[in-house]
């Protein structure tokens, strides 16, 4: 019985370890492959964590495998690390046009995240021999950093350089919106605070919020007269004491108001330029 | 004739293929599309609008006009969050008029900066969170 048992026992450990002689474990290729896979059909977290697997087990780490990183932290929306994985391709690859691609992921990444200037400092870092798309497409990227940062001159020349010369009528169009600073700066959020403090609800008025500017001139008028009215009928000491409290809060929240909206009304105009320059800088792609 | 149909397969394949790079191109741009898009969040206070009875009538028009119309004018002032006016309002719905008073007055003499209490602070508001117990 004991003599049975060790043979079988035996026998086990022979054949579970010819197993190991047989069967083998997923390669790092495979795991690419999977990877790639994941991230064609979406699943970036899988993707992600698939090439964080070959990252670690396979023998050298490599740009390609950074960058499918950033891609798919980017598509995830966790853009500090999107940001440090094109970093590590770009360090990581060895040729010219593979570090240009990286370089460019991180700057759309800097766009999104609105780091305006950081992202100009990528695209600056750039080398000029680029194909004419990567070129026009550079041009565009620098065009929305200018433009999230007020300066619509330079917004306008790079806008225009994104779209190629032979398309006369897009350029026309992109440098007459690109021109009217009446619709980029207007309102100026300044002259409607500065209004309101003036004028109560004039800020608001010249911000187009009538609704807003209407009840910010009753609410004022309305504690001014009470304050009027309780100085004439008591004392100048009873009104004021009584009426500058609420008159202050009220007072101040109404200009400070009036800069908040004209802000909000400058900047969907803005978008609205915007659109359009997108919409004529599209039209010359299809 | 075999040939002829080759070139045309070749021909079409280019076409296609080229359609494909070219709509690729366009979508790099459309991208960004709302890159510069305002986001206005204007709040609608719907659980006010929402009444049972003659006396939650009453207070919801009270508070949807303060909110509307007072509220809205005045420089922010107020240290918490939910802030004083949407507090009083949750409490006399939920523990009725007098506990609701009573709890909406303790919350408007701690309404300052110097309270010495010490409140968790609401993430997105960056203000003093508390809330209806």
């Amino acid at each position: 019985m004991n003599y049975c048992t060790n043979a079988l026992k035996a026998i086990y450990i022979a054949l579970f370890s010819c197993i190991a002689l047989v069967t083998y474990g997923q390669t790092t290729s495979e795991i690419v492959h999977f990877a790639n896979e994941q991230y064609k059909v979406g699943n970036y977290s899988t993707s992600l964590l698939e090439y964080q697997r070959a990252i670690f087990f396979g023998e050298a780490t490599t740009g390609e495998l950074f960058h499918q990183m950033g891609r798919c932290s980017f598509q995830l929306k966790k853009y500090d690390q999107a940001l440090e994985y094109f970093d590590r391709a770009y360090f990581a690859y060895d040729t010219e046009s593979l570090k240009t691609a990286s370089l460019f992921d991180k700057a759309k990444c800097n766009i999104v995240t609105k780091n305006y200037n950081i992202a100009l400092i990528d695209l600056f870092g750039l080398t000029d021999s680029l194909p004419e798309n990567t070129y026009r497409l550079k041009q565009f990227y620098i065009g929305l950093c200018y433009f999230g940062t007020d300066q619509f001159d330079e917004a306008k020349t790079s806008f225009m350089e994104a779209v190629n010369p032979s398309f006369v009528k897009q350029r026309q169009s992109i440098d007459q919106l690109l021109s009217n600073k009446r619709m980029l700066n207007h309102p100026n959020p300044k002259t409607a605070s500065t209004m309101s403090m003036c004028f109560p609800g004039l800020g608001q008025f010249y911000a187009g919020d009538y609704k807003n500017g209407l009840n910010s001139l009753i609410l004022t008028s309305a504690l001014i007269t009470l304050g009027i009215k309780i100085s004439i009928e008591q004392s100048y000491i009873d009104g004021i004491f009584t009426i500058l409290p609420w008159f202050q809060r009220y007072y101040q929240g109404g200009y400070m108001r009036a800069e908040k909206i004209a802000m909000e009304k400058r900047a969907e105009n803005r978008n609205e330029v915007y659109e359009k320059v997108l919409q004529e800088i599209v039209s010359t792609k299809n | 004739m075999i040939l002829r149909k080759a070139i045309f397969i070749i021909i079409l394949f280019l076409g296609i293929s080229n359609v494909c790079v070219v709509s690729q191109e366009a979508s790099a741009y459309k991208e960004f599309a709302t890159q510069f898009e305002t986001h206005k969040h204007k709040e609608t206070y719907e659980f006010a609008k929402k009444v049972n009875n003659e006396v939650e009538l009453v207070f919801s028009g009270l508070f949807l006009f303060y909110k509307s119309f007072l509220s809205s004018q005045d420089a922010i002032s107020c240290v918490f969050y939910p802030s004083c006016s949407v507090y009083g309002y949750q409490t006399v719905k939920k523990n009725g008029i007098i506990i609701g008073m009573l709890d909406t007055f303790d919350r408007l003499s701690r309404c300052h900066a110097m309270s010495p209490e010490e409140y968790d602070v609401h993430p997105e508001t960056r203000l003093f969170y508390d809330p209806v117990k």
